[in-house]
């Protein structure tokens, strides 16, 4: 099973199945809820590796995740549209498109023991705009 | 994979030896509905308190100078620094972290009898109001 992810409308960047290690899709509506909640966001958490090429001959697209957490709230590209396929046998079980993400938290950790690092990106879909993500899932590449 | 962390007026520069795990981290509050303002950059490094048997009597690392930061009060100028944390791999500069106006959160630091070194956890924030100060590269050489 492999993972892409694509973030665009900024610096575009896009990440293959050798960065990508971790998907997670979350929906979250508030638990302490009588009944159904208006009050829905959605989420997705990315995880991948932080490798780096020998001799810095290709750019490391992972800064410009680091600059897009730090960007400042009053800029316009602070939203940016992230897709996410879910790859496997040919297929593509799931494509998540949330078109207007903001950066909920980002980590990166790097130790003297793994060799490369890791980071962590959660991202949510604009609130107001929950009805404007695309989930769709299995058809053909 | 080496860390080499240094802070600039007052020099600390640690031996690369020291530093052993990093964590770069930016939040903003989990209930947000939207991008807020409310951004905090936090660096935390885990490291080895190394003793020098070598020469007894001389220090082995400056781990000690970080612990002296941690007592500054907060009047005074140097309780803030600016803070470079650098990771190199296979020659080059693999991220580069500089938070310029850094104060520090939390500093501890353990030893047991077991493993004979000791282990320092440092806990860093750049100052709220001067967020657009950090700066994250990576990926080119020294």
């Amino acid at each position: 099973m492999g993972f892409r992810f694509s973030v665009t409308g900024g610096n575009d960047v896009s990440f293959d199945e050798y960065v990508i290690t971790d998907i997670e899709f979350i929906s979250d509506t508030p638990d302490a809820s009588n009944a159904r909640s208006t009050d829905l966001g959605v989420m997705l958490r990315i995880t991948g590796r932080i490798n780096f090429s020998l001799g810095a001959e290709i750019e490391d697209s992972t800064v410009e995740l680091a600059n897009w957490a730090l960007m400042p709230s009053d800029q316009a590209d602070c939203y940016r549209e992230a897709q996410v396929q879910i790859v496997s046998g040919g297929q593509i079980v799931r494509q998540y498109t949330y078109p207007n993400a903001f950066v909920m938290a980002y980590t990166e950790d790097l130790n003297d023991e793994e060799g490369v690092g890791t980071f962590t990106l959660l991202l949510k879909q604009k609130k107001d705009l929950t009805n404007k993500i695309e989930l769709k899932g299995n058809f053909e590449e | 994979m080496a860390l080499a962390f240094s802070t600039a007026d007052p020099e600390i520069t640690l031996e690369e030896e020291s530093a052993r795990h990093l964590i770069f981290s930016v939040d903003i509050p989990p209930d947000s509905r939207a991008r807020t303002k409310d951004v905090g950059v936090t660096l935390t490094v885990i490291g080895k308190i190394l003793p020098d048997t070598a020469q007894a009597g001389n220090a082995a690392d400056s781990t000690a100078k970080l612990m002296e930061w941690s007592v500054v009060p907060a009047e005074q100028k140097i309780a803030y620094r600016s803070v470079t944390l650098k990771v190199k791999s296979g020659g080059i500069v693999t991220r580069q972290y500089e938070l310029p106006n850094a104060f520090i959160v939390d500093y501890y630091e353990r030893f047991g009898n077991g493993e004979d070194i000791g282990e320092f956890t440092l806990v860093l924030k750049q100052m709220k109001n001067k967020l657009a100060d950090v700066k994250v590269t990576g990926g080119f050489t020294e």
